[in-house]
């Protein structure tokens, strides 16, 4: 096996493996990750520390085995590795595996365990952080072969609606109270269309006012310019030609994902939040898309607005490994402070 | 409404085996039978809780207490017992709505933690769920750290030529040697069951684990299982055993429970035939899954994935009543 820093010139090779891929998703994809190189910085008491991408893939005789874009940081006393990047509003990205379906699952698990203990020696030993932090995509089940490296794992949750039941399923399933509002929602004149780039803007400073987004504004609206109309779509809810709400969207092989927006509203007797989502869905299907994806199951915060839509939870992972010296630091700090309450 | 826990006395003994046959996370182990086997011979108490919702009975939640030093510490399984998991089970839990597994899982372990900690005094919970529930926020919004395990699945539903198929070329090859070489599997008896038992505890003492006393354990649920949830296979090669195996079948899954060491004839791999022979007995007899228990052992990891099985996920759940117990906890490992 053989590892590679992928540069400007192969990109057309890192994205065929992505695409190809079941654990590759719109994040993996070269300009995204170049966008978040741009914008992602570790922010401390003595200043912004800038991020360095390194798309690494491991190669067996010129074929791709597998790819994990990660992000390094070098702060003054510590130098840490992570995949996403820091606060650019990605829930995960990690290791995506060559295409491996029609392998037998042995023989995957094999090539998954060598392509670990690639990846791990380079990171370890080329970039030497005190710190790595991996969340996976969904889909990228196996994650022993982290177990064995001393990582500590810890299992996240998103949800997903399978839009190949159809819309009435869809609609079926949803709670007697969420039926009842979004159709009173949609009576009392709320309308939801797609939206454009200053829509976008409307929701990023919806979020911003609430503290529920961290990149500034010129990332989101990179995004727009690179991604919109093709892989980004704005749906926006209005009343009495007034923008009450809105989402982000973003498509990419036969799945959506609700990336941004809906943030919290409080307006008697409407649920426009709700009407927003389901609009989407609807869009969806119109759109032959088979997966709907409501990102990150797991913040108890956020948890009663995403369940309502009963979607199927889809496991992913956060992987953590620490130096000795930090995990001292870490059972010290934790036993005083414990991680959960 | 809020949930209430209680203990289960011998009068639930039905209630609580439907519950166990009602969700596809119930096993063997959560019966009744089992758990009570389980309590003579692992030096704890057994508190086999019931959930109740108004006068609905909706989970049971098998735990053990074990004393170390001056804690109390609750385990479902408890150590000793030879169980990877066990953990709480759901009645009708698969046809459920995803909102509704939800709450009741949320509510059912703030509510047995309640139990725990407040009216037992234990210091310490750890949990292994069975595989079926694959939601394990109910633990980490409860307070508990969680970790991921394994379990290796061959589906039997394809048939059993598609199994043969889908074995590692080599493993094939080796069970044909088996075959050749005249070594024979038959089912097994109380004498095979002692010799496993023996060959168990040896196990125990070349890998430098203190060695536990399984036999009488393994009597006890010989006598009450076998033969049929409890399965002994034997390999013979020149009138000698050679390898074999314990086996559990309970609803639509047979379990490889218990394997003996491998053997020492050289070039030779009885225990492969063995494993082949069990497969062919869950596929003949109706069961649509055969499970090779634990896939997170690493050393054992190539005996197990030769037969291409499917992974499975179940959890490990750990909570401290306090930082402080946590700490020490920590601390230590590090030493």
């Amino acid at each position: 096996m053989e590892l590679k820093i992928i540069g400007e010139g192969e990109k057309e090779i890192w994205d065929n493996a992505v695409h190809s891929s079941p654990h590759g998703t719109i994040f993996h994809t070269w300009k995204w990750l170049k966008i978040v190189e741009r914008h992602s910085f570790k922010q401390t008491f003595t200043g912004n520390y800038p991020s360095k991408l390194y798309p690494l893939a491991v190669f067996q005789d010129s074929k791709i085995i597998g790819l994990l874009p990660v992000f390094c940081y070098t702060l003054p006393f510590l130098k840490m590795v992570t995949s996403p990047a820091i606060a650019v509003e990605n829930y995960y990205l990690g290791p995506v595996m060559g295409d491996v379906q029609d392998l037998k699952p042995e023989t995957q698990q094999i090539m998954l365990m060598d392509f670990q203990s690639e990846i791990d020696n380079f990171i370890k030993n080329t970039l030497h952080p005190k710190f790595i932090l991996v969340h996976t995509s969904p889909h990228f089940t196996d994650i022993r072969p982290y177990k064995w490296s001393g990582y500590e794992v810890e299992p996240r949750y998103t949800y997903e609606i399978d839009l190949t039941r159809g819309k009435d399923a869809i609609w079926e399933n949803f709670g007697k109270n969420l039926k009842y509002y979004i159709r009173r929602t949609e009576k009392e004149g709320v309308t939801v269309e797609e939206g454009s780039r200053d829509d976008g803007k409307f929701i990023y400073d919806l979020l911003k006012q609430r503290e529920r987004i961290h990149p500034r504004e010129d990332f989101l609206l990179e995004i727009f310019d690179n991604f919109s109309p093709g892989d980004l779509h704005v749906f926006i809810a209005r009343q009495n030609n007034k923008n009450l709400t809105g989402i982000i969207i973003l498509t990419y092989k036969n799945s959506v994902i609700f990336w941004l927006g809906a943030p919290k509203l409080s307006i008697r007797g409407i649920i426009p939040n709700e009407l927003v989502i389901w609009k989407s869905i609807a869009w969806a299907i119109e759109n032959g898309y088979e997966r709907y994806e409501i990102m990150v199951a797991d913040d108890l915060s956020l948890f009663p607005f995403k369940r309502k839509f009963n979607g199927t939870l889809l496991p992913f992972y956060t992987l953590r490994w620490r130096s000795p010296f930090f995990r001292l630091v870490d059972a010290v700090y934790h036993g005083i402070r414990p991680r959960y309450r | 409404m809020s949930i209430t826990i209680q203990t289960a006395d011998e009068q639930h003994r039905k209630e609580w085996d439907d519950v166990v046959e009602s969700s596809s996370h119930g096993t063997l182990f959560h019966t009744w039978k089992w758990l009570n086997i389980v309590q003579r011979h692992t030096n704890s108490e057994f508190l086999p809780l019931v959930a109740y919702k108004g006068t609905q009975l909706i989970a049971i939640y098998p735990v053990f207490i074990q004393k170390k030093g001056i804690f109390k510490l609750a385990f479902s399984p408890p150590s000793q017992s030879y169980l990877l998991y066990l953990g709480p089970v759901i009645r009708e839990y698969d046809t459920m709505k995803q909102d509704k597994k939800e709450s009741l899982l949320v509510d059912l372990q703030e509510a047995v933690n309640t139990y725990l900690f407040s009216e037992r005094d234990c210091k310490y919970i750890r949990i292994r769920s069975s595989p079926g529930i694959y939601d394990s926020r109910f633990f980490t919004w409860t307070g508990f750290s969680v970790e991921p395990q394994y379990t290796y699945r061959i589906n039997l539903s394809g048939g059993i030529d598609a199994v043969w198929a889908s074995f590692d070329r080599k493993l094939r090859v080796d069970i044909n040697k088996a075959i050749r070489e005249k070594v024979e599997v038959r089912q097994g008896d109380y004498e095979d069951l002692l010799a496993v038992s023996e060959l168990l505890s040896q196990r125990f003492r070349e890998q430098g684990f203190k060695t536990n006393e399984y036999r009488d354990y393994l009597t006890d649920l010989y006598n009450e299982f076998h033969p049929e949830n409890f399965k002994i296979f034997i390999a013979y090669h020149n009138g000698q055993r050679a390898g074999g195996m314990i086996s559990l079948c309970f609803k639509q899954i047979m379990y490889l429970w218990i394997g003996v060491p491998k053997s020492k004839i050289p070039g030779l791999s009885p225990n492969d035939l063995v494993q082949w022979e069990a497969i062919q007995w869950a596929s003949e007899n109706g069961y649509t899954f055969y499970e090779e228990m634990d896939g997170g052992d690493r050393r054992l990891r190539g005996f197990k994935a030769k037969y291409n099985p499917e992974l499975v996920i179940w959890y490990t759940a750990v909570r401290y009543r306090s930082s402080y117990y946590r700490w020490i906890e920590k601390m230590s490992r590090l030493m």
